[in-house]
């Protein structure tokens, strides 16, 4: 889709850190089109996980989340380490509880 | 109030007060949505991002800033894959290979299980089981067993086994095959809190031969005159024996308690195989978004934006969603491979279930099971059987099953009854591994158990008046009570091997050793042969379709 659209925006090649504050990641990976899937580092708190590179035009970071008991829809945002660039949608765009995996869409111009 | 209705009403109030704390994530997000009850599949499965969605709406958000809710509802967008999937699993319904597949893989998760008994309980007279598990049937059960355990008697019992909630989704016309957090979503707090958890059987006695008589231990109530030296064991066929209900009790717990956040966390870092099926249901999910990506049309937002904000009930956007899904799952239908990626997701979706369950259990402690049963013995008392079932699964290394329980008599004594409230007292346990690889048709399952019942009195046995006593003619006037067999310990060992079919059928085929039995001295060693059927793969035939 587009920068309109999007969970997560800044410039090609941008550093991110992409936080949720609810569920815990097991695995990530990056998926830009034509190219394998990539993986992604997990933080020890398993609620962060880091983009290198922001990929120019819409890619999408695939989470694969366990959800506990109680757990309430989970907000994605940016954390400490993001390049100043790097921006998140207004309003926070959010994955359901329960579901995965949750796919958060970036892009980069 | 009978004792047999102050029974049932304490339990029913005890499970009430004891299961209303579980609470798992789907519930906790779920608001009270206006399509929760919607009987079309795509509805269900998108009821929450749609409940979101009308009720930004109705607080006039602008539509600029619901771009999240949008992609959610899109079906081209990733976003929308997993709700996609859960959706498309119920439409095709009975008419494609998706269904049935989920069905066997009902059955085939039941053919893992060792936690579940679908025949009689051990006092029963034609029995397979000594000890009770916490798990009973899934919809409706049937059993019929041979065989008697701690009673004289062998007999053949039929079981008719339920699950309440699987009883209430069928006379609801909700899918009763399905798994929650699977494929299906909650009808509610009582859905959740209690008929998930209660089960409910009906044993029949089909034949109880006996031709045996015995010496009286002596005169358990009646006139003195009454009392015989020796009585017939008692025979009959075709009447109701008992009937019971299990209820399943999970430790209550704060799932937003630190503690338990933390246990959770542990659990989850610490189990491998959770994290294999999630990674398999992600990467099995990619093939499906991937022809969604491809070939369902874009949802024009402004529409759907529109008829939302048209009608603030939300039956507009519904209608608008579902012409909208309907369209699309055409398009996509044409990729002949999605219902088998459809399946696959399901099957790990259910796997990763049954892990994610087993991780609850461990993080929120350990789970019971209260089991009521009554009973009506031929020519004895009838009794209220009370039982704590307890079972912990080392996984691979088998499971162990404990019971604990005391039976008491129903109704008023006799006057001047030589016996006390008090039947017996018991506990039991029974360790169980499944023999088999989990990719095999046919499952075995070895179980190992062993009874211990303390009886303060012997046996009682009615003898009816008019009855004329063994080895003579002399009819007994009154009617009378007497002790037969001894009291003290009834020690009962059986080893058993259950053939497990996948299509439902176990087949369990023990043999045991049991120091005496209720009426007769002297050890027995017995056989015990069953046949039972869970009826969940018939679901579809009960007209089941929604979620």
């Amino acid at each position: 889709m587009s920068l309109v659209s999007c969970d997560v925006h800044g410039k090609t090649a941008d550093s991110l850190v992409i936080s949720l504050n609810s569920g815990l990641v097991q695995s990530a990976y990056l998926e830009v089109d034509n190219q394998p899937l990539v993986s992604l580092s997990i933080d020890s708190t398993e609620r962060q996980v880091t983009v290198r590179s922001l990929p120019a035009g819409t890619s999408y970071v695939r989470l694969d989340i366990v959800w506990a008991p109680g757990d309430s829809d989970a907000t994605i945002d940016v954390a400490a380490g993001s390049s100043p660039t790097v921006a998140v949608a207004n309003p926070k765009h959010t994955l359901d509880a329960g579901n995965t995996p949750g796919y958060v869409e970036l892009f980069g111009a | 109030m009978t004792m047999t209705k102050r029974c049932v009403a304490l339990l029913f109030f005890f499970a009430l007060g004891i299961g209303s704390d579980r609470v798992l994530a789907q519930s906790a997000t779920t608001s009270a949505a206006f399509c929760d009850k919607d009987i079309r599949p795509a509805i269900l499965a998108f009821c929450h991002d749609l409940a979101d969605l009308q009720t930004q709406v109705n607080k006039n958000v602008a539509e600029g800033d619901l771009s999240g809710d949008f992609n959610k509802l899109d079906l081209s967008q990733p976003q929308a894959a997993v709700d996609f999937i859960t959706a498309v699993a119920n439409q095709m319904n009975g008419q494609t290979a998706a269904q049935s597949a989920a069905q066997g893989l009902v059955g085939w998760l039941n053919q893992q299980r060792t936690d579940q008994q679908l025949g009689a309980g051990a006092s029963a007279t034609g029995t397979t089981s000594l000890v009770s598990k916490a798990g009973g049937s899934q919809l409706i059960s049937l059993a019929v067993d041979s065989g008697g355990l701690t009673r004289s008697v062998n007999g053949t019992t039929a079981t008719l086994g339920t699950n309440a909630d699987q009883i209430f989704r069928t006379v609801t016309n909700h899918n009763p095959n399905c798994l929650i957090y699977v494929n299906c979503t909650s009808l509610g707090w009582f859905e959740d809190t209690v008929l998930n958890k209660l089960s409910l059987s009906a044993g029949f006695s089909l034949a109880q031969q006996s031709t045996a008589t015995t010496a009286s231990s002596g005169l358990a109530a009646g006139p003195a005159s009454g009392a015989v030296s020796s009585v017939a064991i008692p025979a009959g066929a075709g009447r109701l024996a008992n009937i019971g209900a299990k209820f399943e009790v999970r430790n209550k717990f704060d799932p937003h308690q630190q503690a338990f956040q933390n246990k959770w966390k542990d659990l989850v870092d610490g189990n491998a195989e959770l994290k294999v099926a999630l990674k398999t249901i992600g990467d099995q999910t990619e093939l499906i978004k991937s022809t969604l990506q491809k070939d369902a049309p874009q949802l024009d937002d402004d529409a759907l934006y529109q008829a939302a904000k048209s009608d603030k009930s939300g039956v507009a956007l519904d209608n608008y969603f579902s012409a909208y899904f309907a369209a699309a799952l055409q398009k996509v239908e044409a990729d002949a491979s999605l219902p088998a990626n459809v399946v696959n997701v399901l099957q790990s979706r259910a796997t990763y279930h049954d892990l994610w369950n087993t991780m609850l259990d461990a993080a929120a402690g350990t789970l019971f099971t209260l089991q009521y049963t009554f009973n009506q013995p031929l020519n004895q008392p009838k009794t209220h059987d009370f039982t704590v079932v307890y079972a912990y699964s080392f996984k691979a290394m088998g499971a162990v099953t404990a019971n604990g329980g005391f039976s008491l008599y129903d109704g008023a004594l006799p006057v001047g009854a030589q016996y006390g409230r008090m039947h017996y007292g018991q506990i039991s346990a029974e360790y169980d591994q499944n023999l088999s690889a989990k990719t095999s048709s046919l499952q075995e399952q070895l179980t190992l158990a062993a009874y211990w019942q303390y009886q303060p009195q012997p046996s009682v046995l009615n003898i009816a008046a008019g009855t004329v006593a063994p080895g003579t003619n002399i009819p007994i006037p009154n009617g009378t009570q007497e002790f037969v067999g001894t009291a003290g310990s009834l020690w009962v060992a059986q080893g058993k091997l259950t053939i497990k079919g996948a299509g439902g059928i176990d087949i369990p085929l023990g043999v045991s050793w049991s120091n005496k039995t209720d009426l007769l001295q002297g050890s027995k060693v017995g056989a015990q042969v069953g046949i039972s059927y869970d009826l969940s793969s018939l679901s579809s035939y009960f007209g089941g379709g929604s979620q």
